[in-house]
Parts: structure tokens; sequence; C-alpha cells
């Protein structure tokens, strides 16, 4: 990385608009529950759909089953702390870890699959799951959930009011953020880049296709399962039909699509705009049109990969890319007729 | 024993409508090479056909299957040319998730237009039995298995014997070659998703007195076609036939066995177990033909 001591001035106040607008925002939702309600969401489902683009995007294993380790993760932190009284942010290392075991089984077993396939196995994987905790419900308490109650302390990871909640998830989309990345920039990144443009030609130039599969599965289940914990924890209420609902993965997945699949800022682009959208859909329709915002986004999913496939941002960068590069080759071009 | 041959047999009879929705996908499938996430959803609508034709004109749901399978033939082709044509040599992560966001739009449009009750078409027939022998059969449900029959000879028939099947099987088995021959590659595609979704359109009639519609009720039959499309190798209309039946013994004897709940499990377990060790379906031929 020689590029550090190269960063222009420019980088860095990229970094701190950034930086200032987040902080903003938090501070305007302190005194807007809604508005703070929508930044949790976002957050959150920003660390959970980039999450879903190291399978999904880089790999380019579409998974519309991620909801499982979701699910894995709230229902190991939940059950953790409740039954044993450990606190949810060692709750949410163990539900990764056994996000992570799982993920290993499943891609083991799916990965070597060809596109449809792998995405059904990974739907009827989620189903499974959903149907195993509705009915073992001597661990799960089965359809009826689980709630958790009101201790607000930073070591139950509950806080009083949205802030806190803010901040966590805000956290959560950081770390996720930084993995991506690390991995952008590293052999990990390349790697599944090649196997997504090609599968035989990476194996034939020595890329351990299957490891790598697995291993980029293995990474996305686990920051799932601790986004799973941080929602958990901000609705206090977990049931089988919410942490396993097939919109959470469409969800994840739409987001990552409409923002640009396997760049990495596409799913942050993408979660800032749909959700707000979506939240006002439903906060408004909710009750008279049920179903209007999720219809909303099957719609926006099909037009998404109709007109612009690579998504909103890449789209846009090359929009404005394109216009910069019209503007200085005219400029070259007027200088040149003088 | 007249236990067990009581609950093969009502299987079988389920098995027979989920033959028919499989080998709408299967067809679509082994054709247009597009797997199709939203079929589930377009039984759903055929069911919502059916029942509206019930009680706006009190058409008998066997009646309707004259108007609701060209109504589905037409809905598949105006699919077809809007979503699937545009998509068709996209990378299959935007087919899938071109047609997975179909699915969204039909089952939340209808949760929209038609709420999320329970309907269903009560018919003097919807639970007459027939008793051979000591077993009960239970008459739609017959009715069901003998049109799944009907439906899969008939199909059979088309794409042997008439031009535009075998247009449509030359197309599956070799897409580039069949257009060298003059066939008409986008016209083959649009009649095969319409047929496809034709044969939707008659399971969702004999589905109609016997079950209840609702709308995320393509969630369950889809789950249940993909893996009896896999289980009978995709693009094989014959293996879909049999691996419908093969799923509704299943769903019986788990049913029985376990409990009705744990189907689902079961099926996943046969799904993945035929994903690993014969992915090519227990009809054999891999690849895509129909």
């Amino acid at each position: 990385m020689d590029g550090k001591k190269t960063k222009s001035p420019k980088f860095l106040i990229k970094y701190l608009v950034v930086a200032g607008a987040v902080c903003f925002a938090i501070a305007y939702g302190n005194t807007n529950a809604f508005f703070a309600h929508n930044l949790v969401l976002i957050f959150l489902y920003m660390g959970l759909s980039q999450a879903w683009n190291i399978i999904g995007g880089y790999a380019g294993q579409l998974s519309l089953g991620h909801v499982a380790f979701f699910g894995i993760g709230s229902y190991t932190s939940t059950l953790l702390y409740l039954n044993y009284g450990i606190t949810p942010w060692i709750g949410a290392l163990v539900g990764a870890a056994l996000a992570a075991v799982v993920a290993y089984g499943l891609g083991w077993a799916t990965l070597r699959l060809k596109g449809a396939y792998f995405t059904l196995a990974t739907i009827a994987f989620a189903e499974v799951l959903r149907i195993l905790a509705t009915n073992f419900s001597g661990i799960t308490k089965g359809a009826q959930g689980v709630g958790i109650p009101f201790r607000p302390e930073l070591g139950n990871m509950i806080f009083r009011g949205k802030t806190g909640y803010v901040i966590l998830a805000l956290g959560f989309a950081v770390i996720v953020y930084l993995v991506c990345r690390y991995m952008d920039r590293t052999r990990l990144g390349y790697y599944l880049a090649a196997i997504r443009e090609d599968e035989t030609t990476s194996a034939s130039m020595g890329i351990n296709v299957a490891n790598n599969k697995v291993l980029a599965m293995v990474l996305s289940a686990v920051f799932t399962a601790i986004g799973g914990t941080v929602y958990a924890q901000y609705i206090l209420f977990i049931e089988p039909a919410s942490e396993f609902s097939y919109s959470v993965s469409l969800n994840m997945a739409l987001f990552a699509i409409f923002g640009g699949l396997g760049s990495l800022y596409g799913p942050i682009v993408g979660a800032a705009i749909l959700i707000p959208i979506q939240e006002y859909l439903r906060v408004t329709f909710g009750g008279s049109l049920p179903g209007l915002h999720l219809a909303m986004f099957g719609l926006v999913l099909i037009i998404t990969v109709l007109l612009m496939p690579k998504g909103v941002f890449p789209t846009i960068q090359g929009f404005v890319q394109g216009r910069i590069a019209r503007s200085q080759k005219k400029k070259l071009r007027g200088e040149g007729s003088q | 024993m007249q236990l067990i041959i009581q609950i093969a047999i009502s299987g079988l009879l389920m098995g027979g409508i989920y033959s028919m929705v499989s080998m709408g996908l299967s067809l679509i499938y082994g054709v247009t090479g597009i797997v199709n996430f939203a079929h589930g959803e377009f039984l759903m609508v055929a069911m919502f056909l059916t029942w509206g034709l019930n009680s706006l004109l009190g058409l008998d749901p066997y009646i309707s299957v004259i108007l609701v399978v060209p109504l589905m033939f037409l809905i598949g082709m105006l699919v077809e040319k809007t979503v699937i044509e545009p998509i068709i040599k996209a990378p299959h992560s935007m087919q899938i998730m071109a047609t997975a966001g179909l699915s969204t739009v039909l089952a939340n449009g209808a949760l929209m237009l038609m709420s999320a009750n329970y309907r269903s078409v009560i018919t003097g027939y919807s639970s007459k039995t027939l008793n051979m022998a000591g077993i009960m059969f239970n008459v739609p449900k017959l009715v069901g298995f003998f049109a799944a029959v009907a439906l899969t000879v008939l199909l059979a028939l088309f794409l042997k014997r008439t031009y535009t099947g075998r247009a449509i099987t030359a197309t599956a088995q070799d897409m580039k070659a069949a257009q060298l021959m003059g066939i008409n590659i986008k016209r083959i595609y649009l009649i095969a998703f319409g047929l496809g979704t034709a044969c939707v359109g008659v399971a969702g009639v004999v589905l109609m007195p016997m079950y209840y519609v609702f709308p995320s009720l393509g969630t369950y039959f889809c789950t249940t076609a993909f893996v009896i499309v896999v289980l009978g190798g995709m693009g094989n209309i014959y293996g879909a036939f049999v691996g419908g039946l093969v799923i509704g013994m299943v769903e019986a004897f788990s049913g029985y066995l376990l409990a009705p709940v744990y189907k689902e499990v079961v099926y996943f377990v046969i799904f993945i177990i035929i994903l690993i060790v014969k992915p090519s379906g227990i009809l054999g031929r891999s690849g895509r033909a129909a």
C-alpha cells in the first residue's frame, strides 16, 4: 500500500465531509425518532448488504437465503443472553462462529453447483431453518417468539433512546466496510472477481475455486450473523417469521444489486436510497395497502436489472466520468484550434 | 398394509398436481435456460383467476379451464416479452434477480388487491370420495391426477408431432443450430414461456376445488416445484412428471412418519443429496433437453 503517502488533501476532505454528514444526521436523529429509526436501518442494512455482496457480488454466487445466517446470529445471542446471562457482545461472536460453521457446511455442499442451483439451495435452507425454529419450541419458544427484557446498559447492548443504536449500527457498517475494502485490495478480492467472471479460466490459472468460494461464503455469513444480533438487540423481540423472513434475504441482495453488484460502494448507496423509501411507504401505506412497499421493491429490482444491470453507483460514476472526459476533450480541441 | 396403500395413493394423487406445476417450470428452463422464480406466483394468479370466475360469473372451476388456461398463456407471453426477452442473454445472476423481482411484485400485488385472506371455492364434489376396496380416493385429487397424466401426454405429443413442438425441442437441444435451420428463436421462447405458464394454469384450476388461495401461496409451491425439477432433471418434462409423483409420496409418508410440518425439511435433505450425488436428476440425461 504505497498509495498512502501520496494521498492528497482532497482525499481527506471526502472523508471529513462524510464524517460531518453522519455526525449531523446522528445529532438530528436525537431529536427525531422516525429519522433515527431510518438511520439505524440504513446503517444495519449497509452492513448486511455489504456482507451479502462478498458472496453475491464479488464471488457472483447469488444467495437468496442469507437470512438463515441473520437468524442464527439473532437467535444465538438472544438465547445465550436470556438463558445464561452472556452479554450479546460475546453472543454476537458466538453466533458469528456458529454461522461460520454452518456456512462452511452449506457452502461445501452447494457451492459446487452452478448458478440457479445454488440460489435454490440457499432459499430452501433458510426455509428449513424457519420451520425448525418454529417447531423446536423447547429451545426457541416457537412461533410465539422471544422477548428481550428492556434493561438499558452498554454491557447488555441495549440503549435508552435510538442514538445508541444508530452508533451501534454505524459501527457495524463501518467494520464490514473496512473488511470489504481490505478484501477489495487483496488477493482474495481479485480471486473472487476472477471466479465470478470465468470459473473455468480461474481454475486453470491455479485459483482454488471451491475453497475461495467457501471462504467468501463464511466471511459473508459471519457478518450477516452479527447484523442479526444487532437487529435483535434493536427490536428486542425475535420470532421465526421475521428472523427467517425471505424479504430480509431479498433486501440484502436488492440493495447491493441496485447500488452496484460487486462494487465497494454499491450496497452503501443502495441501502441509503432504498431504506428511506421503504420505510416511508411502509408507514404511509402499511395499513391501507399492505404489500405496496415490497411490490415497489420487486419493480425496482426488475427495472434495475433491465435498465442498468451494473447498478446505480457505477452507472452514475460512469456518466460523470464520461462527462468529465468529454469536457476535457472539448477543452483540448478548443485549445488546439486557436 | 391398507394404511400404507392409502398413504401411497393419496401421495401419488397430490403428486400429480405437483407434476403439472413442475412441468411448466422444467419446460421453461429447458427451452429458454431461465429458472423462473416467479413460477409459484403464476400458480397463485391462476388460482385467483379461477376463484374470480367462480365468484363473479359462478363458473364451475373445471369449466373455467377454457378461460384460465388461455389467459395464463397470454400472461406468460406478456411476461416473456417484457421481462424475460431483454435478459435472455444476461448473466445467470441477473436472470435470477429479474424473476425473483417478478415474484415479489406478483405476490405483493396480490396482497394489495386481494388482502391476505384465504379464499376457496366450495363445490359439490370438493370433499367427495370414492371407495374402492377400502381405499379412499378424493375426487378432486383424482381429477387432478388424471389431468396431470393427460397434460403430460398432450405435451409430449405436441413436442414430438407438431412443427412448433419440434422447433421447441430443437431449440432446447441446440439454440444456435435451431436458429441456423431457420427457426425463429424469439417466437419459440415466447411460445415455450406461454406454454409453461399455461401448464400452471391447468394446475391452478384443478387445485382450486380442494385447496385455498392466498397471496403468499407461490413460495410453498415454488420450493416444491424446484425440488421436483431438480429430482427429475432440469429441463426434462417427463422427469418432472415422475419427480412430482415421487415428491407427492415423500410428502405423504414423511407427514405420516414424522409430522406434516417437517415435510419441507425432508425435501431439502433430498434436494441436497440429489444435487451432490446426481445433479442431472433421477432420469439421468444431463443438460437442457426438453
